[in-house]
């Protein structure tokens, strides 16, 4: 199976991928912004998410876009900026 | 003479449209009785797959008649002119209305994608949708706009959480859908999925309340309160 080579797909793959890991974790993606150690706490579905995204892209293109770190932002943080925290 | 699919529920049932409640409930326990497993009529005229369709539909029609604000919203639906098997309540054949993908993050249709994805060979899972969503970039919400089928009973068929989900006739029509909308094959993902489903959901599972709260929870298309 070819890997993704268009940036324009590979961010879409990542906020896929993302949005799952937030609808199938919202209690603990909640918890992480509230107590702000997102990353720490969803280490191992994110690092999951991550290597399944990284077997879909092209590595060039995954480095050089950061598309996921940006959805990881977009999809995970933005779209919780409703939950109380210091972070904003 | 009209086939069974073509019934709406009075017809179903026989009864006349102004039927009262008791008279509802003894016409359900007719054609419970009728049509239930083994019954001269299913075992002549029905294979089991057709049978087990047909008490559903049964089980549905009750549901709906016996319950005042279904049936209101029912006998509207039948006087706005609503075809007669009630596509819209009862997802058996999804019309799906990829026109309303939104803001032009999913490709137009569920049927163009740019590349060929991996057949891995084992039978279609909730796991397996899953992994075929996520590979064409699309997230579930995405899926749920498309087909109208609710994210939380999406979201059940992708985690294999039979239990949670309504009737066999319900999760037909929304896996139907669910595939259509990733460009699968539909003819090759409902039925290996359907089999797991039903092995873990005996078809005893299914009661008139259940059928109600499917009605009012399940898609979007339906009528609401």
């Amino acid at each position: 199976m070819d890997r993704i080579a268009d940036p324009g797909r590979a961010e879409r793959l990542a906020r896929a991928i993302l949005s799952d890991v937030m609808l199938y974790n919202a209690d603990k993606v909640k918890a992480g912004i509230e107590a702000d150690d997102l990353f720490e706490r969803l280490r191992e579905e994110l690092d999951e998410a991550r290597a399944f995204f990284e077997e879909r892209v092209e590595s060039d293109v995954a480095a050089r876009s950061n598309a996921f770190g940006r959805a990881l932002v977009d999809v995970l943080v933005y779209r919780s900026r409703a939950v109380r925290s210091r972070i904003w | 003479m009209k086939s069974i699919t073509e019934l709406d529920h009075y017809e179903l049932l026989d009864v006349s449209r102004d039927a009262t409640r008791e008279e509802i409930e003894r016409a359900y326990r007719v054609a419970g009785a009728t049509w239930e497993d083994g019954s001269l009529a299913t075992y002549s005229l029905y294979s089991d797959v057709e049978a087990e369709a047909l008490r559903e539909r049964i089980e549905y029609a009750y549901g709906v008649l016996s319950d005042v604000d279904a049936r209101a919203a029912y006998d509207a639906g039948l006087a706005g002119g609503a075809t007669r098997s009630e596509p819209e309540r009862i997802p058996l054949d999804l019309e799906l209305t990829f026109e309303e993908a939104p803001r032009g993050e999913l490709p137009p249709s569920g049927l163009e994608f740019e590349e060929s994805f991996e057949e891995d060979g084992t039978p279609y899972d909730g796991a397996r949708l899953r992994r075929n969503r996520l590979q064409r970039g699309i997230d579930l919400d995405q899926i749920a706009r498309v087909t109208k089928v609710n994210p939380t009973y999406l979201r059940f068929i992708e985690e294999d959480h039979f239990k949670d989900l309504p009737a066999s006739v319900y999760v037909r029509g929304f896996v139907t859908a669910y595939a259509r909308c990733l460009g699968l094959d539909p003819a090759r993902v409902v039925p290996e999925y359907m089999e797991r489903f039903e092995a873990a959901r005996p078809p005893t599972e299914l009661t008139p309340t259940k059928m109600v709260r499917a009605v009012r929870t399940a898609g979007g298309r339906r009528s609401r309160r």
